[in-house]
């Protein structure tokens, strides 16, 4: 009932087209969701791993198959997009509230139309942070895509890379594998995880499991709604 | 400075003073007519540091004049560190530096902060354990650019006085050498070994050879911290003997006195060349010091040895890639100051920052203190200009599109494209752009409005003036015409009780009191 109460409140500023709201509350809320986005999302063709955690109000749309694995965390409001081509998104990833992983129609008609493969894929426990962007085709294992970033189409991102908030990759960049993208473009490698690989690494390992465990307990999971 | 046209500036008088009058005291007086040529004038060039806005004036209420940041002198309340926010007593920054001695580090990559992380292994851990319990060795970690001091490989055994532990530890983990000697005690013998090392020194082969093969190889290469503290210590011996040793009386004859850097040499020195300045300044001046003389003391002889190094570390940059370098702006700070390569800079300590009290220059009134807490952002006193000088403000009385246009057709031209990259003159202060959308155009009137708000509790009487014709390279032959040049403003209206006041001024301080008085008129040839 609450839900049908904000469509109300929303009423003046809302749509003029009354009579395609249903009554019942989950398409009420589907045209939330549509409303928010401004847009109607058909459902993607999608096979989730039975551990996932994907939000109800987690937005998986396209025409192209997307694969999620286990231990997965989709946030509330983030957004897959296989509009383009298909997405992976391997072992362990977490991607963050209005994230959007994989081409979107808009981004797909601003971007290189000679790009011909547009497929997105994550290896195993990338995190994905607020409101980024990626478009890249691979971003490797135990990367960590920093708040707002923008992985620009065809780019590839080596393993255990960290691109700091805001950065911008350009298109068919290739990032090697331990490369800190930060400030204007400005790279460096990662001397702290090259030379102290088992200490380093188990502590990243350790931190990771913990988020997860965290987000698991914190985030609850709607898989039914996607199968 | 991008302030939208039209706008006011007010000129300090603090710079018109002390020009003025020096001129009068050198010059002989000067007629009525130059008198008025010493007028104001905001286009000079000097005239850009004696213009501010009202908003950055201080208003002295002792001498009843207006304070720019050029006369009010500044001193410092507290020092304190800009990340932890704690205060450190001036004691400790005359003792150890201006800079955080807790736990504040910044990255030397990219200068965010750094953070404390334990490098303790991840056991199994027993589920009754705190999750905060973290031992082992620790490490400061830029959260930004993952840069941490296992790069240089430095690792810390405690989390706290990282300060400390740091300043025992070299670049790659070893233990900096203890400083076996003390430097005050080598300098307190009484002949310093000065000329021996000074006539070594065009054979600096031998020297190296002979002399410093026994000394343990950092004595023959100091790193910049341990000379830093050799020099400091020669100094501060030096000042506190210096005076005893050379007074006129004392006769010194050791081996130090002979050399030509002694302060008995150097002061014959002077007496021989430069007797008048010697009449000129007696004995009460600070007396010459002897510089530094051996490594012991801080100097840093120039030897073969160096310049291999040089040549080692000029080929291996050549051989290196570019990210091992150290980048001009992280060799900025003076910590890595010497820092050539990436794995030699060290994390940089913040510097501190200081509240500062801010006084008249005449009359030494505080007029500005802010309060002594390091977390408040509030003062104590604060005299603002802009509480007890009228305020102008100016604005075109309408837009020019839809302004009737006198002027123009008094003149009898219509505005010529030709001329529209002319940029006239304000009858505010200096430089605008062409753009503007009220940018004056030549053969044009415009109007402006000139707006005083006054906020004393009395009324004012404002005369107003302009030159009869503009000067300057923009707008030479201008005319303004001020329409009111005198009236009266009332006074500020708001009688309440000052506290009260004063929140109601928070709120509303943009409709208080207005009163509108003069229309100008600008007029371009």
């Amino acid at each position: 009932m609450s839900e049908t109460k904000r469509v109300s409140i929303s009423a003046p500023q809302g749509t003029p087209s009354e009579g395609r709201r249903t009554s019942t509350t989950a398409a009420s809320r589907q045209s939330l969701a549509a409303k928010r986005q401004s847009l109607n999302f058909p459902k993607a063709p999608t096979v989730i791993d039975p551990s996932a955690i994907v939000s109800t109000h987690a937005i998986l749309t396209g025409l192209h198959p997307i694969t999620i694995g286990p231990d997965v965390v989709l946030h509330p409001y983030c957004k897959i997009s296989s509009v383009e081509g298909p997405v992976t998104i391997g072992r362990g990833c977490i991607v963050a509230e209005r994230a959007v992983v994989g081409f979107t129609t808009e981004t797909a008609a601003q971007g290189d139309s000679a790009l011909k493969e547009r497929d997105v894929t994550l290896n195993r426990n990338v995190v994905v942070g607020t409101s980024a962007v990626v478009e890249a085709k691979v971003v490797d294992e135990g990367c960590l895509v920093g708040a707002g970033c923008h992985l620009k189409g065809g780019s590839n991102v080596g393993k255990y890379c960290k691109i700091a908030p805001m950065v911008i990759v350009q298109p068919d960049e290739w990032i090697y594998d331990f490369m800190v993208v930060y400030g204007q473009n400005a790279r460096r490698r990662d001397m702290t995880m090259i030379t102290n690989k088992d200490t380093v690494f188990a502590l990243k390992k350790e931190e990771h499991e913990q988020h997860l465990a965290v987000l698991k307990r914190l985030i609850p999971s709607n898989l039914t709604k996607w199968q | 400075m991008s302030v939208s046209f039209p706008y006011t500036y007010y000129a300090c008088s603090c710079a018109d003073n002390t020009s003025t009058q020096e001129k009068r005291v050198s010059q002989e007086p000067q007629s009525a007519q130059d008198e008025d040529e010493r007028t104001f004038d905001p286009r000079s060039r000097r005239s850009n540091f004696s213009l501010y806005p009202i908003e950055h004036l201080l208003y002295c209420t002792e001498c009843h004049e207006m304070r720019c940041p050029r006369c009010v002198t500044e001193e410092v309340i507290c020092w304190y560190c800009p990340n932890c926010l704690f205060e450190a007593p001036s004691s400790t920054i005359k003792q150890e530096g201006h800079r955080c001695s807790r736990n504040c580090f910044n990255c030397p990559i990219c200068t965010s902060p750094l953070s404390v992380n334990s490098l303790e292994q991840p056991d199994p851990p027993p589920d009754d354990k705190p999750a905060n319990k973290f031992g082992g060795p620790y490490i400061l970690h830029c959260p930004y650019c993952a840069w941490s001091t296992l790069d240089i490989g430095i690792t810390f055994p405690r989390p706290s006085n990282i300060t400390g532990q740091l300043a025992k530890t070299l670049n790659g983990g070893l233990p900096r050498p203890p400083r076996d000697r003390k430097p005050s005690s080598s300098l307190k013998r009484s002949d310093p070994p000065t000329t021996h090392h000074l006539d070594d020194l065009p054979s600096p082969t031998s020297d190296t050879s002979t002399s410093s093969s026994p000394e343990p190889p950092s004595a023959r290469t100091p790193d910049p911290q341990d000379r830093y503290h050799h020099l400091l210590a020669f100094y501060k011996h030096q000042l506190s003997t210096s005076d005893a040793a050379l007074l006129p009386g004392t006769t010194s004859t050791s081996a130090s006195e002979l050399g030509p850097g002694s302060p008995s040499s150097i002061a014959r020195l002077l007496h021989m060349y430069g007797s008048s300045i010697r009449s000129r300044a007696p004995e009460s001046g600070p007396s010459p010091m002897r510089e530094a003389a051996t490594p012991e003391e801080g100097l840093l002889i120039y030897d073969a040895a160096a310049e291999a190094a040089d040549d080692a570390t000029i080929r291996a940059m050549q051989t290196t890639a570019w990210d091992t370098h150290a980048s001009v702006s992280q060799r900025l700070d003076a910590t890595n100051r010497h820092a050539r390569a990436v794995d030699d800079l060290r994390p940089i300590s913040p510097l501190l920052r200081t509240k500062r009290a801010k006084r008249c220059g005449a009359c030494r009134q505080i007029l500005a203190k802010p309060e002594g807490k390091v977390t408040s952002v509030r003062s104590k006193i604060k005299l603002l200009a802009l509480q007890n000088l009228p305020k102008l403000s100016i604005k075109p009385l309408a837009s020019p599109s839809t302004m009737p246009p006198p002027g123009t057709s008094a003149a009898g031209r219509p505005t010529s494209t030709l001329l529209t990259t002319f940029s006239s003159p304000t009858l505010a202060l200096p430089a605008l752009s062409p753009s503007s959308p009220f940018a004056l155009r030549p053969l044009t009137t415009t109007h402006y409005l000139l707006t005083l708000t006054n906020p004393l509790y009395d009324s004012i009487r404002v005369h107003l003036a302009a030159p009869s014709a503009l000067r300057g390279r923009h707008g030479a032959g201008s005319r303004v015409t001020i329409l009111c040049p005198q009236f009266e403003v009332g006074a500020n209206t708001d009688r309440r009780k000052k506290g009260e006041r004063e929140r109601v001024e928070k709120v509303r301080r943009e409709e208080a009191f207005w009163t509108v008085l003069g229309v100008g008129r600008i007029v371009g040839l």
